[in-house]
């Protein structure tokens, strides 16, 4: 230490750096000081405002939506939109009895999560689609007539998967409608 | 020894100089003048001692004086350039009387080093050290002389100083030495200090000489000479009790009178800014101040912030849901239903054309139609009019004439779709295109109508 302070001695008054070193470990103990409250002090209240924040951001961001889906009238879905599998043979029945000459090669009806078919972007309890794939033998227009029948028996409430219509070995043509109605 | 300077002694400044194996010190407030202590110690600590602000006085009988009778700059280089004497002197000082007078002060390396040697041993780490000679300014004070043109004489040892004052202010000091091997004191008197007294008119204009009689053998025999023996009339002795008595009384004197405006000291060294305590606790305050306030301010901010928060809550409380669920655009679009899509499917169809496979996917927004034609037309406003009805973007529409040969099976890939779990893909895009050769005969051209983009396959 005296030979640093020789050292020093040649250099700078010593009396006068250990003075501003003094001063200098100080000022750094009060910032430290005020750290350590910040950090304790702040740091708690802040974090309890910020949880109280966060939870009324995600409550407002929930109302928002919820009057952003209130506006959206087009796309909601009612109770009166969803067919039980009964009515939904109906209305397959119903489609097939309009038509004359036509062979049913298949016809199948599975339930699948609305979640699943990515159509619903928010459903208030888990619903279900009904996945309806029929497969005809005739001509275009049985195909076309088909179509008519099941969409005039519940218009809005059957969602159009695809159509394929397969005449390469004309006169014989094939047709296959898919289409989805959300489960009861 | 020391931690730190105290708040009492911040603006004090000690003045030292080493006479032997004493030091004479005195302490002064800066702003005051007012003298705090003096000192005459051996001890190695000196009470009341500034040790931050020390200036440290070179003994001034150990210095040479140049008397300057032009304008004296104040700068280092220039002086020892100018002055030869001074080139290789270890310290030099200026004083600067007037425009066209001055003095130059300077020890040699022994003298310096003896100097600043005292100074470490005695604890002082001196800030600056400049010339002895200055303390003589505190001459009159000391003796409460309060004459215009005042003379001293000084000595010491076998030296003697001769300081000249006009007005209270010191003009002039001369330096003389005795050596007993050239001369005998009485000569020394006679051929050096009157020839001096003479030259400034001192037995002419009766200008007083205050002979200092402090107890050291070359005043005795002074004041012997010119007081009792040559009988000078304007000489009047002064008596003090010791040599450090007189110079701590000239150091105080001078000190108070703070005389150093015009004195250049070439022996500077760093000085580290002193931060005053007042000002370090009034800065911590303010800082922890400040820092209470940014917290002060920081809770407020997202006070007011959950309070608006909570305000635009109560706007939505009035929303009222009756529905059970919400689809996606694309949802809505299956909705629709194909009547349109079906007309144009039909009436619109070129005369030359017929069709033999379509593949309509509305969840997937995917058209593939493939068929033949006698000729090749334009099968663009046919295709058009198709995505038209579905309301589709037309830009991804595409129309490519092919082998007729290797139309797709479309209802086969279907029907596998629906036996298997996992989804079928379909390559449309494998079958090869045919140029059109107009000499060459051909029964039918193969196309395909599509919106799939290269490299896609159709699904089911």
């Amino acid at each position: 230490m005296r030979k640093i302070l020789r050292l020093a001695n040649t250099y700078t008054n010593v009396y006068r750096l250990m003075d501003f070193l003094v001063k200098v470990v100080l000022v750094l103990l009060a910032f430290y000081f005020n750290w350590f409250a910040n950090e304790y002090w702040l740091g708690k209240t802040l974090e309890v405002q910020k949880k109280q924040v966060n939870a009324l951001q995600q409550t407002l961001q929930r109302k928002i939506q919820l009057q952003n889906r209130a506006s959206q009238v087009d796309l909601h879905i009612h109770e009166g939109d969803r067919l039980s599998k009964r009515a939904l043979h109906d209305v397959v029945k119903t489609g097939l009895a309009t038509i004359d000459n036509v062979d049913i090669v298949s016809s199948n009806i599975e339930k699948v999560s609305a979640k699943d078919t990515g159509l619903v972007s928010y459903e208030s309890f888990p619903m279900d689609f009904y996945e309806v794939n029929v497969l005809l033998r005739g001509r275009f227009q049985d195909i076309e007539n088909f179509y008519y029948a099941v969409n005039q028996s519940y218009p809005h409430v059957i969602f159009w998967k695809d159509v394929v219509v397969d005449a390469s070995k004309y006169p014989q043509t094939l047709g296959a409608i898919s289409f989805y109605v959300l489960a009861k | 020894m020391f931690i730190t300077v105290f708040p009492k002694q911040e603006k004090n400044r000690s003045y030292a100089m080493f006479d032997g194996h004493c030091v004479c010190a005195v302490t002064c407030g800066l702003g005051t003048g007012e003298v705090v202590s003096l000192v005459h110690e051996e001890q190695a600590t000196i009470p009341n001692f500034a040790y931050h602000d020390t200036t440290v006085l070179l003994d001034p009988f150990q210095t040479h004086v140049t008397v300057v009778e032009e304008s004296l700059s104040l700068d280092e280089k220039k002086l020892r350039h100018s002055y030869q004497i001074l080139t290789h002197e270890a310290f030099i000082s200026a004083w600067r009387m007037s425009f066209d007078k001055g003095m130059l002060f300077s020890c040699d390396q022994n003298a310096m080093d003896f100097c600043m040697q005292s100074a470490f041993d005695a604890g002082l780490s001196p800030n600056m050290v400049l010339d002895g000679n200055l303390v003589w300014s505190g001459l009159p004070a000391f003796f409460e002389v309060k004459e215009d043109f005042p003379i001293f004489i000084v000595g010491r040892g076998k030296n003697v100083v001769v300081a000249f004052f006009s007005q209270g202010e010191l003009q002039e000091v001369d330096h003389f030495s005795w050596d007993e091997d050239v001369c005998d004191q009485a000569s020394f008197v006679l051929t050096e200090v009157i020839p001096c007294l003479q030259s400034h008119g001192v037995l002419d204009d009766d200008r007083t000489v205050y002979l200092v009689d402090n107890c050291e053998p070359v005043m005795k025999d002074l004041i012997d000479l010119i007081h009792d023996k040559l009988r000078i009339k304007q000489a009047s002795v002064l008596k003090v009790g010791r040599y450090v008595d007189l110079l701590l009384g000239c150091l105080s004197a001078w000190s108070r009178k703070n005389i150093v405006h015009d004195v250049h000291a070439y022996r500077s060294r760093r000085e580290l800014p002193l931060f005053a305590w007042r000002d370090v606790g009034i800065a911590l305050l303010l800082a922890s101040l400040l820092h209470v306030m940014y917290i002060w301010y920081t809770v407020r901010s997202e006070n007011v912030y959950l309070y608006s928060l909570r305000e635009d809550l109560t706007q939505y409380d009035s929303v009222k849901s009756d529905y059970i669920g919400v689809l996606n655009h694309q949802a809505h679009s299956m909705r629709l239903g194909l009547e349109s899509f079906f007309s144009s499917l039909t009436c619109s169809l070129p005369r030359e054309v017929w069709l033999t496979g379509m593949v309509l996917q509305l969840d997937k927004q995917k058209l593939f139609i493939q068929g033949q034609t006698r000729t090749k037309i334009n099968l663009h406003d046919y295709s058009d009019s198709l995505v038209h009805a579905l309301k589709w973007s037309s830009e991804d529409m595409s129309v490519f004439f092919v082998d007729p040969l290797a139309m797709m099976n479309v209802m086969e890939s279907k029907k596998q779709g629906l036996k298997e779990d996992q989804a079928v893909a379909l390559d449309v895009f494998q079958m090869k295109n045919t140029p059109y050769i107009p000499t060459q005969r051909l029964d039918s051209l193969g196309f395909q109508i599509t919106n799939l983009k290269d490299g896609d396959k159709l699904l089911f």
